[in-house]
């Protein structure tokens, strides 16, 4: 695992700080921050950049009004020429419902607001014809809306708990940044919710690859990360956007998807999909086996044994690795969020998925020294 | 370099596979792996201690070495058995986590609670061993100063076994002796058996471990028997190749992973091959398979500690 930085932040006080937060760890780490609005602005389609309510293009439902705006986009490098598509978007705002906070999207469902022609996010996004059947190259700029067809969840939403965000500030913050490859936000809610916000590529085993053949993004809908909901990779090749399964796909413990999308339903695509351990296929999941036990505390010596998430992806009818996250997973049971592990000269820093308490306190492990 | 492979011509005596890795593992003291010190070297005795049931025609040693500290003590023990009339043939296995000088062979069953000894074949049903066979075998042995690993063609099957230390997922003075030994076979089954219980070291159908508070237990092998289900052959990493070697676990619900085992890795790849050699990590790696079976799932990777050498081409 590579050393990444982390940056703690004290008491975020809504989704505001939050991404303001990310855009201070981010420059710090080189990112470029190429828009930023910092307060109470929202992009209404019909009138741009807005104060106070207005309608908001980024919420849940389209008839919500939204408030209270911050918005980030940034890019880092990536590996090779992958830097020009290393770029996110970063939306929050407030409705009278709930709060919602970083909204990724690294394809162009609806892509405003316009950044300006310098800041263009092209990522050679599929068409949804394109998508559903060629997967053919058809960079795509933003304002276009292209929609993946039955995969509207598919859209790095990030969303954080309605239920239980609180009015009052979170307690803490932290930035994981690997130099302008990765961010990972992770907010401790309320000492029993944690929310994560990943992305960035990934780090691949080959990372001469310069023409960007390889691309990868990761990206986690928070709470439900082992459990459950939204955690996607994607896997671009030659400028072809080939969405790719859920990894933590379904909402009862499997951490792939055995079901409508998974990587049995684009066998023919070059779809990619993350192991969370060496071994792990298809139908393994993290629970119920007995890898539940390698990441268990060692009762003997108190040390937990870390895995890295691989990468595979489906290469001429074949799975192959491409690469592995830039965290290490593992139980955090006894641990306090944000604690620091040590082994020998190495040491990592780590936070549960979910909470404190559930389920069975699966956790993040990222290398620090 | 702690790796040799070879041919041997008969499964006993001067020419058989125990005098031949005996000879080996003892024979260059300044070479760690091949240091191994008899502590116990005689014919083959019953569990008494006191019958020869075979008499010179089988030998039982109990091998020592200091571990990759230079401090510990790791003690593993071969005993081989026949029944020349069934044509079987093996080694049983054994090692311990306190030798005492001048003990039995066996003499450790209060640890591991085995006592179950076949009069008609001579040898511990219950322990672990390796099926043999009384004609000319291909080794391969591997051996550095905390455990042996031995590979045999027998025919056309492999059989395995480990001795020795795993690498402890904690400090010695946490888990003192992470001995086992780990056979392919239990009870009397010849070389050429293709039942269940007869099957490589990575889930091995008979064993001896010891865990960090000095108890034989029965860990979970991780990966197990029948953990593999990929929706499509597996393939080379993108962009290097190779396979990715997986490590291999004990564990134990009640006290979390234990060890792995040192210089085995799984590899899962259907393009593999028994015998096959690949390099990663700039050492050469030899492909041991799973007694008979050749499915994808049914290989491993054995580290032979050679370096690689890369040449130029002209």
């Amino acid at each position: 695992m590579e050393i990444c930085t982390v940056n703690e932040y004290n008491a975020p006080a809504d989704h505001r700080a939050i991404i303001a937060n990310i855009r201070t760890s981010a420059l710090a780490a080189g990112w470029t921050v190429e828009e930023y609005r910092a307060v109470d602005k929202v992009w209404d389609s019909g009138v741009g950049w807005a104060s106070g309510a207005h309608a908001q293009e980024r919420d849940l439902a389209s008839s919500y009004t939204g408030y209270n705006g911050s918005f980030l986009q940034l890019q880092g490098s990536g590996f090779g020429n992958q830097g020009g598509a290393n770029r996110w978007r970063l939306y929050g705002f407030k409705t009278d419902n709930f709060y919602l906070l970083p909204t990724n999207r690294y394809y162009n469902a609806v892509s405003t607001p316009n950044c300006g022609p310098t800041n263009v996010i092209t990522y050679g996004q599929p068409t949804q014809s394109g998508y559903s059947a060629t997967h053919q190259y058809n960079p795509t700029l933003q304002d276009n809306l292209l929609p993946m067809a039955g995969l509207t969840t598919c859209q790095m939403d990030c969303l954080y708990r309605q239920s239980t965000f609180p009015t009052t500030a979170c307690i803490k913050q932290w930035v994981v940044c690997y130099g302008t490859k990765l961010i990972h936000s992770i907010v401790n809610i309320d000492n029993i919710y944690f929310e994560h916000t990943l992305f960035g590529v990934l780090d691949l085993f080959d990372q001469t690859y310069s023409d960007t053949t390889f691309f990868q993004k990761t990206a986690c809908g928070s709470y439900g990360w082992i459990s459950g909901e939204m955690h996607y990779s994607y896997y671009l090749t030659n400028g072809r956007g080939i969405l790719t399964p859920y990894i933590y796909a379904n909402s009862t413990s499997s951490i792939h998807s055995g079901g409508t999308v998974g990587l049995a339903n684009y066998a023919g695509l070059n779809c990619s999909r993350i192991f969370n351990f060496p071994h792990q296929a298809y139908t393994n999941v993290l629970t119920n086996d007995y890898y539940d036990n390698i990441i268990l505390q060692n009762t003997w010596s108190g040390k937990r044994v870390i895995h890295v998430p691989i990468v595979s992806t489906q290469l001429s009818g074949l799975l192959c690795p491409v690469g592995r996250m830039w965290y290490g997973v593992l139980n955090t049971e006894n641990l306090t969020p944000g604690q620091i592990l040590t082994y020998g000269a190495e040491q990592y820093q780590v936070w549960p998925v979910y909470s404190t308490t559930y389920p069975n306190t699966y956790g993040v492990a990222y290398r620090i020294a | 370099m702690p790796y040799k492979t070879g041919t041997v011509t008969s499964f006993a005596g001067a020419n058989g596979l125990l005098a031949e890795l005996v000879a080996w593992v003892t024979g260059t003291p300044a070479t760690p792996g091949l240091d191994w010190i008899l502590e116990q070297d005689s014919n083959t005795k019953n569990n008494t201690g006191l019958t020869e049931p075979f008499g010179a025609l089988c030998r039982q040693v109990v091998l020592s070495n200091t571990g990759l500290s230079g401090t510990e003590s790791v003690v593993v023990g071969i005993r081989e058995w026949q029944l020349t009339t069934s044509a079987v043939y093996g080694w049983d296995l054994n090692c311990y986590p306190a030798w005492v000088d001048g003990q039995l062979w066996n003499g450790n069953s209060t640890w591991h609670g085995q006592t179950t000894y076949d009069a008609t074949y001579n040898h511990f049903s219950t322990y672990p061993n390796i099926p043999l066979m009384n004609a000319s075998m291909t080794y391969w042995f591997f051996s550095n100063a905390q455990r042996i690993i031995v590979v045999v063609r027998t025919s056309t099957s492999y059989q395995c076994c480990y001795l020795g230390y795993g690498d402890r997922l904690g400090a010695p003075t946490e888990y003192p002796c992470p001995v086992m030994a780990l056979g392919c076979s239990v009870g009397n089954l010849a070389h050429s058996d293709q039942s269940a219980t007869h099957r490589w070291f990575l889930n091995p159908p008979a064993f001896f471990f010891n865990t960090p508070a000095g108890e034989a237990r029965t860990p979970l092998w991780i990966p197990g028997a029948s953990y593999w289900s990929f929706p499509v052959n597996p393939g080379p990493v993108v962009g290097v190749g190779g396979d990715l070697l997986n490590p291999c676990y004990a564990a134990i619900a009640t006290l979390g992973t234990l060890l792995t085992f040192d210089g085995v890795r799984h590899v899962v790849d259907p393009d593999l091959q028994a015998e096959d050699i690949f390099t990663a990590n700039g050492k050469k790696w030899f492909v041991a398979q799973n007694n008979h079976r050749i499915t994808m799932y049914d290989f491993m990777a054995i580290n032979t500690e050679v370096t690689t050498t890369t040449t130029t081409a002209a």
